[in-house]
């Protein structure tokens, strides 16, 4: 999208007019802020146990405290970075292995292209959750093998999507116009196939990122995790069998974990609304406009759904 | 249906079948920890130890190895679990009831509300109704599943009462008959419910989506046209092809579906295999643990496959193109 400043904009345009877009945004750059600046914003150990312990919300601990005595103001903060930190690493990892794959698979289709396809869907089957679970039971749960484990499951959707997006752009006119003035492969894949590729990238890549959230609190939450961080999940899960005695227990890190994905799937959302006119306008859409949404833009409609496949895929399977 | 069509689709899950057996193999053939050392002790002489090899096949060329345990695995024997003192096999049995009355209650539940919605969603686009459901479903998607049956539980069992907070049965009594499937049907409402809730957005937003396409059909308008309300359009002729896209998604589901009930479960203390797979990875009683993920990933490969047939039966295009 760089290449052209044009359409760049416009989508930037289209994006900050939605609400739910922009409300994305900000969610996540709360989210993110917080995890940067956790030692200003929470200084201290969060796993110090050196408060009363079950306090009830109070200006001193405005998240209480768990039973332990550890304030659970400052260990929603630190389990933010926590979960940030995995969420990153993931999602970089899951773009290396995923996105180069993808488009080889949709550049040379035949027998690179297959085998890449075959494996993906292979890799697709195994329910991701159970496998996360495996892995962690076995090899024991520290924040690298979560990382790894999650990596290792979360490709599958970015490789599908951008063999699509490549298998689409590469019969375009203007790419069969540059290979036929000589353009190179390695010019065709970088100046058009790429730069394609990467808005559909970027919004599976946010809606991935909420999966992967989910996924990590899951597992910690049933006592998988790493035991030497403070994760969100695992404050969730001590706080289950306090449900009766200190309801504050369970409200903070839940509470956490729902805005981080909220903002991600809004940005997702936001971002695909602005990167595809016409698929799903975020706003009440004018009697003009209705037939235009009816039938999806051509070389857009095939891609786009194979996205929103993609992202319900992402789902916590 | 042809017969060709049911093998050839059949055919094409082996290899999902295959790869599912060698990544769980090889998964549990990487584990650190020598497995004679663990039957034997550290101080065990070396002809013991070759005792035990010889014994269990340790001392088997892998793919020999692998062999047997796919042949173990099809004949069902699935090992010993020593967390439950029993085999695997019929541990796993014994927890299998609740955990399909759970899922497929949940799955029914969300289905039905989930079309419903985006029924009620699709008949005015950009209303008030369908921005509302949209909220809600987006909301429902972004809460982790534990919180939101840590919050029901506050709401419906501590403050209100109303629901018991976890179990599958009310120990304190011994009932038998209707008496008992009541009370295990007011066990069941807070999971399903929860279940269900974290499992509706996909349907509603794909039915939404498919009425609203179907409302700009030639059909859809001639019904209108002969005076049919715009819901009765809805309900009379549109629902019927979208629900070919509803049934797509069941396959998708079910992973998510499971990997739910075993948080679900964990939190409702729900006597599911869910529970059984966190007791087992606890422990680290590694054949139980092989045991449900391989009975749910295969469950999940055929539910895939039913659902491929079940639309090929729907919809005769399926069939031909593919």
């Amino acid at each position: 999208m760089k290449a052209k400043a044009g359409p760049a904009r416009q989508t930037l345009r289209r994006f900050f007019r939605s609400p739910g877009g922009i409300a994305g945004l900000a969610l996540v750059l709360f989210a993110i802020t917080v995890a940067l600046l956790a030692d200003v914003l929470a200084p201290g150990n969060p796993l110090a146990l050196d408060e009363p312990a079950l306090r009830r919300p109070s200006t001193a601990h405005p998240f209480g405290t768990d039973n332990l005595g550890r304030d659970l103001y400052t260990a929603v903060v630190h389990g933010v970075r926590t979960s940030l930190l995995v969420v990153l690493w993931t999602i970089v990892i899951a773009s290396l292995i995923g996105l180069p794959l993808g488009i080889i698979a949709g550049y040379r289709t035949r027998w690179v292209g297959g085998g890449i396809l075959r494996v993906t869907e292979l890799a697709q089957a195994f329910p991701r959750f159970y496998l996360g679970l495996l892995v962690v039971a076995l090899f024991g749960g520290s924040t690298r093998n979560l990382i790894l484990v999650l990596s290792l499951t979360s490709w599958t959707g970015l490789t599908r999507v951008a063999r699509a997006e490549t298998l689409a752009v590469k019969e375009r006119e203007f790419v069969t116009a540059a290979r036929a003035a000589g353009a190179s492969d390695r010019r065709v894949l970088f100046r058009h196939v790429i730069p394609h590729v990467m808005p559909s990238a970027v919004v599976l890549v946010s809606l991935l990122a909420s999966r992967v959230i989910l996924i990590e609190a899951g597992l910690s939450f049933l006592g998988l995790g790493d035991q030497t961080r403070v994760s969100l999940g695992f404050l969730a899960s001590n706080s289950t069998r306090f449900l009766q005695t200190a309801w504050w227990m369970s409200v903070a890190p839940g509470f956490a974990i729902a805005v981080a994905v909220l903002g991600f799937n809004l940005l997702g959302d936001g971002l695909s609304d602005a990167l595809r006119p016409g698929s799903r306008p975020g706003r009440r859409p004018r009697q003009r406009r209705k037939a235009e949404e009816a039938a999806p833009a051509p070389e857009r409609g095939p891609v786009s759904s194979e996205a929103g496949a993609e992202a319900a895929a992402t789902g916590l399977a | 249906m042809s017969p060709r069509y049911v093998l050839r689709r059949l055919l094409q899950a082996a290899p999902t079948v295959l790869g599912i057996l060698v990544i769980s193999f090889v998964l549990v053939y990487l584990v650190p920890g020598n497995p004679t050392l663990q039957l034997a002790g550290e101080n065990a002489d070396p002809a013991r130890l070759a005792e035990i090899d010889r014994q269990f096949g340790f001392d088997d060329p892998l793919h020999r190895q692998f062999l047997t345990y796919v042949g173990n695995v099809f004949t069902g024997d699935l090992g010993f679990s020593y967390s439950q003192g029993d085999t695997v096999a019929s541990s796993i049995r014994q927890r299998l009831f609740p955990t399909i009355l759970l899922t497929g209650s949940a799955l029914l539940l969300s289905s039905l509300v989930g079309i419903v919605l985006g029924a009620l969603a699709a008949r005015r686009p950009y209303g008030v109704v369908d921005g509302s459901v949209t909220l809600s479903v987006l909301l429902a998607t972004a809460l982790p599943t534990f919180w939101l049956a840590q919050l029901m539980l506050l709401a419906f069992a501590i403050h209100g009462g109303w629901l018991p907070i976890g179990g599958y049965e009310n120990f304190r009594e011994t009932w038998t008959g209707w008496r008992h499937t009541l009370d295990v049907a007011h066990h069941m409402i807070l999971p399903v419910v929860v279940l269900a809730a974290t499992e509706l957005a996909l349907v509603a937003r794909v039915t939404r989506a498919g009425l609203i396409e179907q409302n700009e059909s030639d059909y859809a308008r001639a019904a209108l046209a002969k005076g049919l309300s715009p819901w009765g359009v809805i309900r009379r002729h549109e629902l019927r092809n979208v629900l070919l896209p509803v049934v797509t998604i069941l396959g998708l589901r079910a992973g998510s579906l499971f990997a739910g009930a075993v948080i679900i479960e964990e939190v409702f203390g729900w006597p599911g295999i869910g529970t059984l797979l966190v007791q087992a990875a606890r422990q680290n009683d590694r054949p139980l643990m092989l045991g449900v993920v391989l009975l749910v990933s295969l469950t999940v490969v055929a539910v895939n496959v039913a659902t491929d047939l079940v639309y090929g039966k729907i919809d005769p295009r399926v069939r031909v193109e593919s």
